[in-house]
């Protein structure tokens, strides 16, 4: 039994991913991710000359921890990345439970298995694949911005370049092993990626429209980011993970209490359901 | 068929479609009333009365967006995320209904049809029609709200509350009437012509691809200040009206013509040979 | 051997008896035939036999073992229910790898055995899903429901979309697999085929048993 479980998690997987949807996916993310980066580079090299000039050439407030795409919100190839991460994330596989249910293909692989496998194995296909599309781009983007911009130790001296404020998420890290941060974050992402995947999965048992599926997970984050409006100047740490999964601070601290909260519900929710529902739904 | 049968059979089923979503938008607007309500008594709290916001004021403040932002290590881009929701859960009510009538039941319509273009000129009318109606709900969301809470239904822009709350930079000394239409046409111009012109995008990407090429220009808009980016023109605080080298709205008139001439002249040449195959 | 023991079978969707008090007993190296009208229950009742739908009352049995408590579903079991279901992005032979890969009981030449079996040439193996006839869909349906020689192969209108040449192959194969000692259920809308093919056939009407002919023999 556990063997038959290996074995349909693998072909989930390589569905997962081994698909156009999720080709154009990352296609589509990591052209944003290397439009921040070109965005970056050359902004890196202006300053650098521009210092060159001229009096302090402040070498310390530049580095690939305020230039990678985490690091920077400034670039359209931020803006387009993480506002738009709750929607990439579902594109590549959040819709495949959908899909297979309609066209009936559930039966054929539930009678050679189970349904809490087949349910166990499309949650973490699901999850995977919505992890690795935002994944991949911000590795690219990392290593192409440390290929020109170099990997200075971020100074508290330039507090206005370097936003991780007291207190937020790991930022005792940020100005001693930053690169254990910047990873601490890419974990984060790909996880908070999935789990934004697994959303639509979850949702597929109460929607019968593919383009409401994948959508919802992404009007429903954009909601909790538009609902900070009403914290402001009540409350200064940051709820949406729009803004929290950049590794710098976008307007509030990263709090990790609230993170691992909204982590620990959308989990819960996601694969409650998936898993509660699934396993008691009839095929028909 | 005639095409004013296929019409009603289309607002008959686009809007029973995308009823709940009417519904959905009463909430969001209701949201960003009782936003700036809120805001304007924080910002106001030491002052000796809570200034009234009118019918119009309020209307600006759903459609402001957020003033141009210059790139800088020092000031972040924050998304305009109420403008950005509204403009787009628009695009996305109308994103479903045309696509899902190429498949199933709208099939035997199509071919029941006189031409393709019929069908399309009618999901086209369709379109506009159900985008006018959602603004319609937003106007008389923000009607009731402002009737409910005794705020003055007036036309009156309070020029505190563009300076203090919307902060759009550089604003004139004195707002001229003008901005009122601009308000009023100027975001619902530009939501029909990019509602069309995903429709027409639909044909070639699908609608989820379609959705993310309209979002990543509404986004841009947002992110440059320039008159190549029709979303520029839906953001009323960057008009000429409100700040000094603000966009022109004859330029926007301009995008929005173009904009749904390109859509309706590119999508009705595509779909007379567009191949339907009747995939969901 | 192998049997199905259907026991007072009830099944309730949404308020609709679908299935009403159904008791039937079926046995391997038979084929089952299900008859009547759209409707009448002959699609839900496989559903049944498959464990992809539980009863409201009443028991199945799977070799003594009662489906939905002490086993979820048929050890041994091939369907193919209404339309064959696969993804359009795989090629035939990729489909039928990825069922086969979950239990793993066969090879590549095993499957391509079969896709040759129901008359899939080998070009259209490596053809991508989508791009098959109606027919061919069908066949590859057949060919995933037998492929891994099961001792349950539920066929609900197996000749569906197949011309006369692919109905005689359709025929053969059930023929094979009774003679391999398979317990066939076969719901057809041909009464010549299930005619045929059957040693034993139920009538359903609004989800009841109205009657059963044992070869020739009318009760």
């Amino acid at each position: 039994m556990k063997k038959t479980f290996s074995r349909l998690l693998a072909i989930e997987i390589k569905k997962a991913i081994k698909n156009k949807f999720f080709i154009a996916t990352l296609g589509i993310a990591t052209t944003f991710s290397l439009f921040s980066a070109w965005y970056m580079i050359d902004h890196y090299r202006f300053q650098t000359f521009l210092s060159s000039i001229d009096g302090n050439p402040m070498t310390n407030a530049s580095s690939l921890y305020n230039h990678w795409i985490g690091g920077e919100a400034m670039s359209l190839g931020f803006t387009l990345f993480f506002t738009l991460l709750p929607l990439i994330a579902v594109l590549p596989y959040g819709w495949s439970y959908f899909i297979e249910d309609k066209n009936g293909y559930v039966k054929t692989v539930v009678i050679r298995s189970n349904k809490w496998q087949y349910f166990l194995s499309k949650y973490l296909a699901t999850f995977i694949a919505g992890g690795l599309v935002i994944l991949i781009p911000l590795v690219v983007n990392f290593l192409l911005v440390a290929s020109f911009v170099p990997a200075i130790t971020p100074s508290m001296v330039y507090s206005l370049r370097y936003p991780v404020m007291i207190g937020s998420l790991w930022s005792t890290l940020f100005y001693t092993y930053p690169l254990i941060f910047v990873l601490l974050y890419l974990i984060l992402n790909f996880i908070f990626a999935g789990l934004f995947a697994t959303m639509s999965l979850a949702i597929s048992f109460f929607l019968r429209n593919r383009i409401a599926i994948i959508l919802t997970p992404f009007f429903l984050i954009m909601t909790l980011h538009y609902s900070r409006t009403f914290l402001a100047y009540r409350y200064y740490n940051e709820i949406s993970p729009i803004n929290y999964l950049h590794a710098t601070c976008v307007e509030n601290a990263a709090n990790a209490w609230i993170i691992t909260g909204q982590g620990l519900l959308f989990f819960v929710l996601t694969f409650g359901i998936t898993m509660k529902l699934g396993v008691k739904r009839e095929i028909l | 068929m005639k095409f004013f049968r296929l019409l009603a059979y289309d607002y008959k089923n686009g809007f029973r479609v995308g009823t709940v979503k009417l519904l959905v938008m009463v909430l969001f607007v209701v949201a960003f009333c009782i936003d700036f309500y809120y805001r304007k008594h924080v910002t106001y709290s030491f002052d000796e009365v809570i200034p009234s916001g009118t019918f119009i004021d309020y209307l600006f403040s759903i459609f402001a967006g957020i003033k141009e932002y210059t790139p800088s290590k020092e000031e972040n881009f924050i998304i305009p995320v109420k403008w950005l929701l509204l403009h787009l859960f628009i695009c996305y009510s109308t994103l479903y209904y045309p696509f899902r009538d190429l498949s199933s039941m709208g099939l035997n319509i199509l071919v029941r049809t006189k031409g393709r273009l019929t069908w399309w000129f009618s999901k086209c009318i369709w379109n506009v029609s159900y985008v006018l109606t959602m603004y319609g709900v937003i106007l008389i969301t923000v009607f009731a709200f402002c009737l409910i809470t005794k705020e003055p239904i007036s036309l009156n822009i309070t020029r505190m509350f563009v300076t203090d709350l919307l902060q759009p930079g550089d604003i004139h000394e004195t707002l001229s009437f003008n901005l009122v239409y601009i308000i009023l046409f100027y975001p619902l111009l530009i939501l029909i012509s990019l509602n069309l012109l995903q429709m027409t995008l639909v044909l070639i990407f699908k609608p989820l691809y379609s959705f993310v090429v309209v979002t990543v220009i509404w986004l841009t808009s947002a992110y440059l200040f320039s008159p190549f980016l029709p979303g520029n023109y839906a953001m009323v605080i960057r008009s000429e009206y409100v700040i000094q080298k603000g966009l022109s709205a004859s330029e926007g008139m301009v995008m929005f013509l173009f904009l749904v001439s390109v859509s309706l002249i590119f999508g009705s040449l595509y779909f007379r040979r567009y191949d339907v195959l009747g995939e969901e | 051997m192998t049997t199905i023991q259907i026991e007072g079978v009830t099944k309730k969707l949404k308020g609709v008896f679908v299935i009403n008090n159904v008791s039937i007993t079926l046995s391997s190296g038979n084929v089952t035939g299900l008859r009547g009208v759209n409707g009448s229950g002959k699609t839900m009742l496989m559903r049944l036999m498959a464990g992809l739908i539980l009863p409201t009352k009443g028991t199945i049995k799977i070799d003594d073992k009662i489906l939905g408590k002490e086993i979820t579903f048929p050890e041994s079991i091939g369907i193919l229910l209404e339309n064959p279901a696969f993804l359009d992005s795989y090629t035939g032979f990729q489909n039928l790898k990825m069922l086969a890969s979950i239990r793993n009981k066969i090879d590549d030449v095993q499957i391509k055995h079969t896709l040759e079996k129901v008359g899939l040439d080998v070009e259209s193996h490596n053809k991508k899903y989508k791009k098959y006839s109606l027919g061919m869909k069908q066949r590859l349906g057949i060919a995933g429901a037998i492929m891994e020689q099961p001792d349950i192969v539920i066929l609900d209108e197996p000749t569906n979309s197949l011309d006369t040449a692919g109905v005689e192959l359709v025929k053969q194969i059930i023929r094979q697999e009774k003679e391999r000692g398979a317990l066939v259920v076969l719901a057809c809308h041909d009464t010549d085929i299930l005619d045929e093919l059957a040693d034993d056939i139920y009538y359903l009407e609004n989800g009841s048993l109205v009657s059963t002919t044992t070869r020739g023999q009318t009760v």
